[in-house]
């Protein structure tokens, strides 16, 4: 903790009740003092969880295009050019929205995309077929696979970057439909680049992809043997 | 959230765009060991409005729907896991009218001077009463 302020500056810095000063002066000693920031990143997570008071909205549409070219002259040499669109957060009818609601949803949209965004930044381009899903880790940060389901219910699976495997474990991906009990085996993911899955078995209805850590070839007793470490839900464009 | 705390449309809009540029710029540094995505994407978001509000003063225009206080206390949002639920169940433990106070600090941004003009309360009272919520808080959170 940093001598020079209060003990409790931290949290109150978290929490959003410090003056403008107050809060600069945390920041610039977050910068020298190490255990300081430690407190404020675990006053972060204590905290986080409130921001879910504020009720989830969708992004509009048009929020994109300008977002897009904000990103273009912002990213450098770190910007990839396209942003997923989620579909799946995108309001039914696409009704425009007044304006204090489109930003309340424009603003409470940032923290609905955290899944999305990171696996954005790896993936680098935006689902061409017609259903979709982002498997995602649960908690996300770094990567996971953009699943796309081809016409012919095959599917495209595309790695993201940096996807650590045990050499003696496999990824297994699984779809398990809505109120299913037990979820269906569609194959191994690949840890880098891309592959086909011809899977014959893929739900009728509403479904969800679920990828668990197995041994080496798949789990041997055709459901899941290790723990679901990702997932996404199917979505239509 | 941007909107909530900034209270003002063009405001939370530069809030969004910055959260999300800066989230898209820093994504690759973000580690999951330091804490959960949602944490950092929060933060993120809300000290861009704190900054913006905070620069701009104080004479800033009232939500246009007024938030209903009784929203403060409905803690069911908080559910969908078990840092929510944890963080649910401390602030539970501490009495109503402070735990109004650090979940309005959080979501609507206010200070401990726009707290005391808001409740009408004497600075000095909700500077002590914010900081032994905090201090409860850790306590029962740990970590």
């Amino acid at each position: 903790m940093s001598g020079s302020l209060p003990e409790d500056q931290a949290g109150l810095y978290v929490l959003g009740a410090l003056s403008a000063e107050e809060m600069r002066a945390v920041r610039v000693a977050a910068g020298q003092d190490p255990a300081l920031a430690v407190e404020v990143a675990a006053w972060e997570r204590r905290l986080a969880p409130l921001a879910r008071i504020v009720p989830e909205a969708a992004l509009p549409a048009s929020l994109w295009p300008r977002l897009e070219a904000r990103l273009d002259n912002a990213g450098g040499s770190a910007a990839p050019a396209e942003i997923i669109q989620l579909s799946a957060r995108q309001p039914r009818g696409s009704r425009p929205l007044p304006a204090v609601a489109y930003w309340r949803a424009a603003a409470v949209g940032a923290m609905a995309l955290a899944a999305s965004l990171a696996a954005v930044l790896v993936l680098r381009a935006p689902p061409k077929a017609a259903q979709f899903a982002l498997v995602l880790p649960h908690r996300p940060g770094e990567s996971g696979w953009l699943v796309e389901i081809g016409d012919r219910g095959e599917l495209h699976v595309r790695a993201g970057a940096a996807l650590a495997l045990a050499a003696d474990r496999d990824y297994e991906l699984w779809a398990l439909a809505e109120g299913a009990a037990r979820p269906v085996p569609l194959g191994l993911m690949p840890v880098a680049g891309t592959a086909v899955l011809t899977a014959d078995r893929l739900p009728t209805k509403k479904y969800q992809l679920l990828v668990s850590l197995e041994p080496k070839g798949g789990s041997p007793t055709g459901l899941p043997t290790g723990p679901v470490m990702f997932a996404g839900d199917v979505v239509t464009r | 959230m941007a909107l909530r705390i900034t209270r003002q449309a063009s405001l939370a809009s530069d809030t969004a765009q910055e959260a999300f540029v800066q989230i898209w710029q820093n994504a690759r540094h973000f580690d999951p060991a330091r804490g959960s995505a949602e944490a950092w994407m929060t933060s993120l978001t809300r000290y861009r409005a704190l900054d913006l509000v905070r620069r701009a003063g104080p004479a800033l225009s009232p939500l246009e729907d007024e938030p209903d206080l009784g929203a403060y206390d409905k803690l069911d949002a908080l559910e969908t896991d078990a840092d929510g639920r944890a963080l649910r169940q401390c602030l539970e433990r501490l009495e109503p009218s402070r735990r109004r106070l650090v979940t309005m600090a959080f979501v609507e941004g206010f200070s401990h001077a726009e707290l005391a003009a808001q409740f009408v309360i004497p600075l000095g009272t909700i500077k002590s009463s914010i900081r032994r919520s905090l201090a409860s808080l850790r306590e029962c959170l740990g970590g």
